[in-house]
């Protein structure tokens, strides 16, 4: 019976020619996003690359220099795209791509696409997740908005439960017929973006993007399946098409278009953070009550200058076995970089905790559940930016330090005019930032996920019954 | 007789209005997203607002440790190095109402006397989910919320008649189909008017917006974005489909306008305009001021005293270390990729110049950016902004400079004379105007496919 | 004498099917006139280009002497419409409903006479101030029919009016119509029902495929034999 049903619905929808229309175009603008994904994909990824490239053998050709100056001299670190990042952009455009890195500060990422953009990038991105998140889920609402009222105002349904159906057994035919039609439209599309893919990308078959690519899967088919039911839903609840489809189309536009920015404006209005300034002066301050590197009449320098002193049995500076400007340096970094990773631990915390609003709301919103999800999987959400600023500040700290080291140990007190020769640059290794597993875009998400699961799980268990307590002939 | 006709009609949609909750329910959502976004708004210019306030007390603070450090009157150099002084981008004050590119880009840039170019892109802290789901202020309501809740009420103005069976009642009575949508049209019309007016006035009256010649820009710019909506559902409506069918193709429309075409710009956009001198400046600028280290004391300062003559005939570097010879180099290196920059501040003009272009296609685009730029918030008020830092640390550099170069101690008190900072953004005018005949066209060009159908269509009422 | 309705070989073809064959027919003031005939007949069709709602072929319809195709507008000050579903606006009362009707029609009468008009089209004195949602059909209907008493209407059309009433309400529904007869409407209404039709109607037309196949008084036979005579044409 579930079975006549289901192949009842696939028949009539593809003998829609308007569902027909609509399934193309939204084919269409997979495809299209999966062009325009890689294309910019390609052009960002070698933008950086060349740029991160040259950034590294400028530092490698140094010639022969004080390491102090070195230290000043610095480096770059230029996030590289995620090879999944053309699924789903994320905060891609919204986040710098480039921290120049060098001793005793820390500077911020710069030159992200939004700033250099003007008010269009606000209007949203062309993605393949953007197609997922957005148009699939109208798709579904076109699809079956009708499918029971459609029957009511024929008067069909009355035929088919005087055959003895229950309308929870109708409903899960219709569930089961629609979800083969959504199958047919989207398993060919994705299989042509795969392809697509692979044939304009040089990726790594390596487990975990298949894994990524595997949850990736999952999850969206959940995220369907919940529009689906839902749909399904509302067109027993209600009497007339006509209701059916405001309804529907009010619960999209309120899903994907208001709750999103009010939950987003909500965090921030809720949990404010500090401006830049007022981080870098906090910074200052804590630090300078230790030692600052670059200022001699620090109280604390005299007091290392004694343990030293000390501890080498020696009375002046110029008798130590070590340079003392380069362990004072050494010191100052490593008490000033320890105050701002504590700094910015709390800014990202104040930023995780303005998006927990947004991943709470999942539980009302499947949207915004799948958004985290997607982005994450994609490498491309705030987790993974905070993880990259993270690589490039512990670069940064590894590689001043390293030259610090330098000056404290083969060069003299005072001494400003000894170079060292270039081999000490050559070998230092580049800085490279590797994407952390697919397990940390899981384990900072486990909200998201466990919003889309409760939303899947309850609609799959409790179908037939709410089906039957909602459905009004 | 036609004028009472067209009176009763409007009375009876105000009678059905009042008593249909639907749409008193459209309205009240409507109303509730104005004030949300008013709020909102107002709270993010406000915040902005506190803490351009409170750099003044970051940079006292600064002074205080400067003068604690040198309290016998400092090398001047050392001051350039280690204190820093802000350039303010104040909000305008209609800002809140359309916050634009406001919450993505820095407002204020921290200065010292080093080298501009290395602290000009500076970015700010924030949180890139908040900026990628963007800001609910009065214009997000104006430019998406306000076309759905017009959908909302016009999509069955002709449907619903015909679906319910009143059709006929009314057009038994010597009224035409086209007085009858005229009226119905004319009242969605005015309580939009009154609608928008409101929160309009609202906006403006809670931020204290200055009511000048803006006003009626803003409120004849909202008006004219709502006919052309208007004229939208009038171009559905006079096929005589069902409400299903309208209802549908004008969410299509809405999202063809409002969402897929803004979104196929910006890639247009991208990908015509890829903008990588930002990264090349920056890394190019490292490298020359890096190089004046090593390059020769006189060379630098022969450079630069081509610049600044007048200190032609100042005491030459004699020693291994001198401040004045470190802000020569820093001051080369800046000028060193001077045309590199200009091609970066003309790539984005030009970009911008590209973004209005391909936006005059999509009405709320437009509308977007007449609002941003109504409201000194859209990326040409943030270059002016970025262009008036580059001048004040010019006025730094010349308020610095005499006491490097003629050996003055700089005291407690010089700190009075710095020079300060304050941009004041303000409206472009420049885009206002061609925004509003983009989007006048465009209402026109709905009003005509709209009547053109009228024509083409059977007048016949079955 | 002149006719307040009439037909002048009033054609409507939609691409090859033939609506209405062309029909001549003509009313003087006070007649009763009931088109009998299955549905598809060409019945709705007729009215419908009685009302400019579509427009002939070929041939015309006059209202009043006007032409009805050219002042569509026109002729709907001298005819009232009363559809099969009467349908009011919902969420408006009775009176606001009929105030809507006469405004549009171009009078101005104050509460006192709209309730007059609607108690004299028998409606209930407490269902005036009610709105129409709840309304039965035979309320609706006098809503209707004092809607044509506001604006003096020549003319009454009525599509299938006496469909879906009880006995006691098509009996007060007849009665009605005989009164504005009295007072020189002229009514023409397509039904299916042959008793009331003979009962009410000074003449009856039988219509077949779009062709008025036979027109008779009332008084020429008595109902058995119109039925009769309607199920001998239905039968060819």
């Amino acid at each position: 019976m579930i079975r006549t049903i289901s192949q009842k619905e696939v028949t009539s929808v593809l003998r829609d020619k308007r569902f027909v229309l609509i399934g193309v175009i939204v084919v269409l603008l997979l495809v299209a996003a999966v062009i325009t994904g890689i294309i910019s994909y390609k052009q960002l990824s070698a933008e950086r690359t060349i740029a991160q490239q040259e950034a590294s053998n400028d530092f490698k050709d140094q010639p022969a220099r004080h390491p102090h100056r070195m230290a000043h001299y610095g480096s770059y670190a230029f996030r590289p795209k995620s090879s999944f990042s053309f699924f789903d952009f994320g905060l891609d455009s919204y986040t710098g791509t480039m921290v120049y890195l060098e001793a005793h500060q820390q500077n911020s990422s710069n030159f992200s696409t939004v700033q250099q953009s003007g008010s269009l990038l606000r209007f949203g991105e062309l993605t393949v997740a953007f197609v997922l998140q957005w148009l699939i889920p109208l798709l579904i609402i076109f699809l079956s908005f009708n499918t029971f009222t459609q029957e009511k105002e024929d008067a069909t349904i009355k035929n088919l439960l005087s055959q003895g159906m229950t309308v929870g057994e109708i409903a899960l035919g219709k569930l089961h017929g629609y979800l083969k039609v959504l199958t047919l439209i989207l398993v060919p599309a994705l299989l042509a973006t795969f392809v697509f893919m692979f044939l304009a990308n040089d990726l790594k078959f390596n487990g975990d993007f298949l894994l990524r690519l595997a949850l990736f899967v999952a999850a969206y088919s959940i995220y369907f399946f919940i529009f689906l039911a839902l749909c399904i839903l509302v067109s027993a609840f209600n009497q007339y098409s006509r209701t059916a489809l405001i309804s529907l189309l009010a619960i999209w536009i309120f899903c994907c278009i208001l709750l999103p920015k009010i939950t987003a404006n909500m965090g921030s209005l809720l949990f404010p953070a500090p401006v830049k300034a007022e981080m870098d002066a906090l910074v200052h301050h804590a630090a300078s009550k230790g030692i600052d590197g670059h200022n001699p009449q620090d109280k604390r320098r005299a007091d290392l200058t004694k343990k030293l002193l000390a501890k080498y049995k020696v009375d002046s500076v110029s008798q130590l076995p070590v340079n003392i400007d380069g362990v004072i340096m050494a010191e100052g970094e490593a008490y000033s970089s320890r105050v701002y990773a504590e700094e910015f631990d709390k800014l990202a915390d104040t930023f995780r905790k303005q998006s927990s609003i947004s991943e709470w709301a999942g539980f009302v919103n499947p949207f915004q559940a799948i958004r985290y999800i997607s982005m994450g999987l994609a490498g491309t959400d705030a987790a993974h930016y905070v993880h990259f600023l993270k690589a490039a500040e512990a670069y940064r700290y590894q590689l001043t330090q390293h030259l610090n080291h330098l000056q404290a140990s083969k060069l003299k007190y005072h001494d400003k005019d000894t170079r060292l020769d270039s081999s000490h640059w050559k070998n230092y290794p580049e800085f490279e930032y590797r994407q952390p597993p697919v397990t940390f875009a899981l384990s900072r998400h486990w909200i998201s996920i466990a919003a889309l699961l409760t939303w899947g799980i309850l609609l799959l268990s409790l179908f037939r019954y709410l089906i039957s307590r909602l459905f009004k002939p | 007789m036609r004028h009472r006709i067209l009176a009763t009609l409007l009375y009876t949609e105000w009678l059905s209005f009042k008593r249909e909750k639907s749409l008193l329910l459209f309205t009240l959502l409507l109303l509730a997203a104005g004030f949300y976004g008013i709020y909102s708004g107002h709270a993010e210019i406000s915040r902005q607002r506190t803490k351009l306030a409170g750099l003044e007390q970051l940079y006292q603070d600064n002074i205080s440790e400067m003068n604690a450090k040198y309290p016998d009157g400092a090398d001047a150099g050392d001051i350039g190095y280690y204190h820093s002084a802000f350039a303010r981008n104040l909000p305008d004050s209609w800002a809140a109402l359309s916050i634009g590119q406001r919450d993505a880009n820095p407002y204020y840039i921290k200065l010292r006397l080093l080298a501009v170019q290395n602290q000009l892109y500076n970015s700010e802290n924030t949180n890139p989910d908040k900026l990628a789901s963007g800001t609910f202020d009065l214009a997000f309501v104006l430019v998406y919320i306000l076309p759905l809740f017009i959908v909302a009420i016009c999509f069955n103005i002709y449907s619903a008649e015909k679906e319910r069976g009143t059709l006929g009642s009314i057009l038994s009575q010597p009224v035409s189909l086209s007085a009858l949508l005229f009226a119905k049209f004319l009242f969605r019309f005015l309580l939009i008017l009154t609608l928008v007016i409101f929160l309009s006035l609202v906006g403006i009256s809670v931020n204290t917006a200055t009511a000048d010649s803006r006003l009626w820009l803003w409120i004849g710019g909202t008006v004219l974005y709502s006919l052309f909506w208007l004229g939208v559902c009038y171009v559905i409506v006079v096929l005589k489909k069902n409400s299903a069918f309208n209802a549908v193709s004008l969410l299509g429309l809405w999202l063809l306008f409002t969402v897929i075409m803004p979104v196929t710009f910006n890639v247009i956009i991208q990908i015509r305009q890829p903008l990588s001198e930002g990264l090349q400046l920056t890394l190019k600028q490292r490298e020359e001021v890096h190089a004046g280290w090593d390059r020769p004391k006189e060379q630098t300062m022969q450079r630069f005293f081509t610049y600044y003559p007048k200190y032609r005939n100042t005491p030459e570097i004699g020693a291994r270390f001198e401040w004045k010879w470190y802000y020569a180099f820093q001051e080369l290196g800046d000028r060193s990729v001077d045309s590199l920059y200009k091609v970066y501040s003309h790539k984005l003009k030009s970009r911008s110049h590209l973004t209005s272009e391909l936006s005059k296609l999509s009405p709320p685009a437009t509308f977007q950016l007449f609002l941003n730029a109504l409201c000194g918030t859209d990326i040409r008020a943030q270059l002016d902004f970025m262009e008036s830092a580059v001048q004040y640390h010019n006025k730094l550099k010349a308020f610095y400079y005499p006491y490097l170069f003629y050996k003055k101690p700089f005291l407690e008190s010089d700190f009075a004379f710095e020079p300060r900072h304050a941009h004041q953004s303000v409206a472009d005018r420049n885009a206002i105007y061609p925004a509003l005949i983009a989007m006048l066209i465009a209402f026109l060009a709905v009003l005509f496919a709209g009547a053109v159908l009228q024509l083409l269509v059977s007048s016949e009422i079955r | 004498m002149e006719f307040v309705l009439e037909a002048r070989g009033l054609c409507k073809s939609y691409l090859e099917n033939r609506a209405l064959k062309p029909l001549n027919l003509s009313l003087q003031q006070g007649e009763i006139f009931s088109l009998l005939g299955p549905n598809g007949a060409g019945k709705s069709t007729t009215i419908n280009l009685f009302l400019g709602f579509i427009k002939p072929s070929s041939g015309a319809a006059y209202i009043n002497g006007i032409e009805v195709a050219r002042n569509p507008v026109e002729i709907k000050r001298y005819l009232a419409y009363i559809p099969e579903q009467v349908v009011l606006y919902p969420n408006l009362t009775g009176l606001e409903n009929l105030s809507l009707l006469s405004c549009l029609a171009g009078y101005r009468y104050n509460k006192q006479e709209l309730r007059g008009l609607l108690m004299k089209a028998g409606l209930q004195s407490e269902a005036i101030d009610r709105y129409t949602g709840g309304y039965s059909k035979g309320m609706r209907q006098k809503v209707g029919i004092a809607g044509a008493l506001a604006k003096k209407a020549k003319v009454l059309l009525l599509d299938e009016p006496t469909s879906g009433l009880d006995p006691k309400a098509s009996n007060e529904f007849s009665v009605l119509l005989q009164q504005l007869s009295e007072e020189g409407t002229a009514v023409f209404m397509a039904t299916h029902d042959i008793f009331r039709a003979r009962e009410v109607s000074t003449r009856i037309g039988i219509m077949k495929a779009g062709e008025l196949v036979h027109e008779l008084r009332s008084g020429d036979m008595d109902a058995n034999e119109l039925e009769k005579l309607y199920l001998n044409y239905m039968h060819d």
